[in-house]
């Protein structure tokens, strides 16, 4: 077993959503992965993904047991590291960005079972939200198709919600990378 | 990490034997416990769902099938206030990106690609196991109220 960096912020260390789904997008957008194909299962999450120059896709498994250690060698190596992701029409800013700020919005929606695919003309998520109104159990499906659009948004809040002194500086670089402004 | 290791029911809705026996194998190499019924056609699968007293687990359901496709009996099961809580994951034996992403719009929890269909199984069926705990400890949680 490794010892977990001290200097490791103890908030980022809490098996969240959020913070999940930011080391692994980080490993994706550092193996310059793409098409990814993500399935939460007991104990982890099983992804599918194209591999750089890769024909045939890539089975990666990201056991919950590593998220400790990946977490603080994520924060102690921040900034090392080629990142080699492809800019994705969907995702400009790559993995990262995308499932960590999907993820808070998971932990919000208090989200199980979740699962993550990316197609060329949206994002598709499905598991289970907390739904209040919903038949007698409180949990109902999610099945959300994010857009273009949407994801700019869900980038854009995620910036506002870390640095608040922007302002819609992602949504200009997205429309910039797409030739829209 | 775990794999399906506890008992699930699985509808297999597909009319390419060769593809039934590829995903029945993976199903039981990665998890024996798992009870795999095959149905060839659309029609008789909608059947079969309607007229069944316990419903499964999971639907595997071809998307390119003779009769009624996939994307028919899909629409059918996610239009059935009874059956659409159950996930169906859609089986292609190609990545048309277009096939998939009809298939999300009309529902469909995930699909499987024939080139990593042992994979794409696990992955599934594992997820298809934290989608039913999560549900019974909802149930349990909402009754106990």
């Amino acid at each position: 077993m490794t010892a977990v960096n001290d200097d490791v912020p103890r908030e980022l260390l809490l098996p969240t959503y959020q913070n999940r789904l930011r080391v692994i997008g980080r490993q994706l957008d550092l193996g310059g992965y793409s098409a990814i194909n993500l399935m939460e299962i007991p104990g982890g999450c099983l992804i599918r993904a194209m591999g750089p120059g890769e024909r045939i896709p890539e089975a990666l498994e990201f056991p919950q047991s590593d998220f400790p250690e990946v977490m603080a060698r994520a924060i102690t190596g921040r900034g090392e590291g080629a990142r080699s992701h492809r800019p994705h029409p969907l995702l400009p800013t790559g993995y990262e960005d995308f499932l960590r700020a999907l993820g808070f919005r998971l932990d919000a929606q208090h989200a199980e079972a979740i699962t993550v695919a990316e197609l060329e003309s949206f994002i598709a998520v499905g598991g289970l939200v907390r739904m209040e109104q919903y038949s007698r159990t409180g949990l109902g499906p999610l099945q959300s198709l994010l857009r273009a659009d949407d994801i700019v948004a869900l980038l854009d809040e995620a910036f506002r919600r870390r640095t608040p002194e922007i302002d819609g500086g992602l949504k200009r670089r997205f429309r910039q990378m797409r030739g829209m402004g | 990490m775990e794999t399906a290791t506890t008992q699930l029911a699985v509808y297999l809705i597909e009319d390419d034997p060769d593809h039934t026996l590829i995903i029945t194998r993976a199903i039981r190499q990665i998890s024996p416990g798992v009870r795999v019924w095959t149905v060839d056609d659309g029609e008789s699968a909608l059947a079969l769902l309607r007229e069944s007293e316990n419903l499964p687990d999971l639907i595997l359901l071809d998307i390119n099938m003779a009769g009624l496709s996939g994307f028919d009996v899909l629409a059918q099961v996610k239009g059935d206030a009874r059956l659409k809580l159950v996930p169906v994951v859609m089986l292609t034996s190609s990545e048309l990106s277009a096939d998939v992403a009809r298939a999300y719009e009309l529902g469909a929890s995930g699909y499987i690609s024939k080139p990593s269909y042992v994979h794409d199984v696990r992955a599934v069926l594992g997820n298809t196991l934290l989608y039913w705990a999560a549900m019974k400890r909802a149930t349990e949680g909402s009754e106990g109220r």
